[in-house]
């Protein structure tokens, strides 16, 4: 933000890189306020707050794991079928939560932006990084669980990190993509919605990875983003020993094979059409939303 | 900040003036409604069609540096389109808008405020919005709950306010803002008689300071009241653009009002 220009007869100059650097200033302060009052708004209204973020989540791995570890036996021949679980399950609520909340992001901040004028791209921001931000919460939850078995932490967890930003850049592209979408049809929610129930089962959630009888199936199911970065995942923490794509899917990072590169240019394909899409409605928001 | 020196175009603006108009149009595109159920069950999937609705007309005018300007029409003429378009909330189909300055816009009564939260909290978004830095917000918050005289209430959420008080805490942060240029859409509509008085000195203010103020009314004995220079807008045209006093009698005349 300039301060106020004393002398009037000189015009703010809008062009060179300080200006660009005030920019990306002011959009990361309004991001970051926004995000602040975004996961008040979310819990402030409930009796046990933040105890949901995690709550959730683990009453949806608990349900899951009765009926797929104990009922169906899924995990059978797995050793830490639980923590197995615990990995999918914590990081696909982030991707839906994130992506869903993101896609509605623009519709619920209507009044906002027919009154003023500013960045439009930090209300899409805004969303997502709350939603990660909550997210950051579970993974104290899967800390316990890795704890719990007797699992001790290694460098090589740091690449996780890296796994955790691309899962967030894949939830940011899809979800500006959906909110685009949503302005103008608002039927994608349904739309959605249905498509996260064929994700949740094409995605190896509940069931180990082997299940999968066929090689190319395996091969092409990693070709989804989100698979690809819950297996390395998965792998990272409890099977560190297994270099075989096939039972695991989990292809090391340092590796450069096909399989490895292709779900990592789907997010960044992702991730630039949801910005240029972004971008080239922003101007009619006000009006369209 | 609310808006910068925001050229859509590469024209530049005359050293006297704050904001410069020049032939901007605006059209919306409104979704027709679908004319029956039955219609709709038999094609789904025909495309929505649209009618075009032009709201500004060719608008062209200029704004001088340290003046007060008011705008006057009838409701649906085109008032607020135009300054959400000055504000950039819009973007015009052509034309160009050129400020000089920073604007802070308080358009249709508010600045955006979400009901839920506190007053607290919404000063700490509107005015980040709105360009103010976290230091300046604390600075200048105590002055903003004074102005809007809602010192007892600011842990409340505004769904507890009245729509009174919801106004007067919104203007309160749109005149702490580092403006130079601040337009008001219809705040001496509503609040009480001192809150009215306590905008007007607060416009004898912004004058003392060489800031320009645009206002916006349907209530012609206002803009008379406190503009130096007026516009009538009809049906998305200017009419013209004269002393407020000429204007305010234009405006009267063509509604066949009579002045006394």
């Amino acid at each position: 933000m300039t301060s106020l220009a004393s002398d009037l007869s000189e015009p703010i100059p809008n062009t060179g890189a300080a200006t660009r650097v005030g920019r990306a200033k002011r959009v990361w302060r309004l991001v970051t306020v926004l995000t602040g009052m975004d996961i008040k708004l979310r819990y402030g209204d409930s009796a046990l707050g933040y105890i949901w973020t995690v709550g959730k989540p683990l009453a949806l791995f608990s349900i899951l794991y009765v009926v797929f570890g104990k009922l169906v036996r899924f995990g059978a021949p797995m050793p830490h079928f639980a923590l197995y679980l615990v990995i999918g399950v914590m990081l696909w609520t982030f991707f839906v939560d994130g992506a869903t909340r993101t896609m509605g992001s623009i519709v619920a901040n209507a009044t906002l932006l027919r009154k003023l004028p500013f960045p439009r791209l930090v209300i899409p921001l805004a969303a997502s990084l709350t939603s990660f931000v909550t997210f950051g919460l579970s993974l104290f939850a899967i800390a316990i669980f890795v704890a719990a078995n007797g699992i001790a932490p290694k460098l090589d967890w740091l690449v996780l990190i890296l796994e955790l930003i691309e899962l967030y850049l894949f939830v940011l592209g899809l979800g500006l993509i959906l909110a685009v979408i949503h302005v103008h049809l608002r039927d994608i929610e349904q739309v959605w919605e249905l498509l996260v129930q064929l994700l949740f089962f094409l995605s190896p959630i509940i069931y180990p990875f082997s299940v999968i009888q066929s090689a190319t199936y395996r091969k092409i199911m990693l070709l989804n983003p989100f698979t690809q970065i819950m297996q390395d995942f998965r792998a990272l923490i409890l099977y560190p020993n297994h270099k075989e794509i096939v039972d695991t899917g989990f292809v090391a990072p340092a590796a450069f094979t096909p399989l490895r590169i292709a779900p990592l240019f789907i997010v960044v394909c992702t991730l630039v059409l949801g910005f240029y899409m972004f971008k080239r409605e922003e101007p009619w928001l006000a009006e369209r939303v | 900040m609310a808006s910068g020196a925001r050229l859509n175009g590469h024209g530049a603006i005359a050293a006297t003036d704050a904001i410069d108009v020049c032939g901007i149009s605006k059209t919306f595109r409104i979704p027709q409604e679908r004319l029956s159920l039955r219609q709709h069950f038999l094609h789904p999937l025909t495309r929505t069609t649209y009618e075009t609705n032009s709201v500004l007309r060719e608008v062209s005018f200029s704004i001088r540096k340290g003046e007060r300007f008011g705008i006057v029409g009838r409701n649906g003429c085109g008032k607020t389109t135009l300054l959400k378009t000055i504000a950039g909330i819009y973007r015009a189909d052509h034309g160009e808008v050129r400020l000089r300055g920073m604007l802070s816009p308080f358009i249709e009564l508010g600045v955006g405020f979400n009901t839920e939260l506190s007053a607290r909290d919404n000063i700490m978004i509107s005015g980040a919005l709105l360009g103010l830095s976290k230091s300046d917000l604390l600075e200048r918050f105590d002055e903003i709950i004074a102005f809007a005289e809602l010192e007892r209430f600011v842990d409340q959420r505004l769904k507890n306010y009245s729509s009174g008080m919801q106004v007067r805490l919104a203007y309160s942060v749109a005149i702490q803002v580092p403006f130079d240029i601040l337009i008001v859409d219809e705040v001496l509509a509503v609040g009480d008689a001192k809150f009215q008085e306590k905008c007007i000195k607060t416009f004898d203010d912004f004058s003392a300071a060489g800031k320009t103020v645009v206002l916006v009314s349907h209530d012609p004995a206002a803009i008379r009241k406190h503009c130096q220079r007026a516009m009538l807008l009809e049906n998305g045209s200017v009419v013209s653009v004269g002393s407020s006093n000429e204007i305010v009698d234009l405006y009267f005349e063509r509604e066949g009002i009579s002045t006394q």
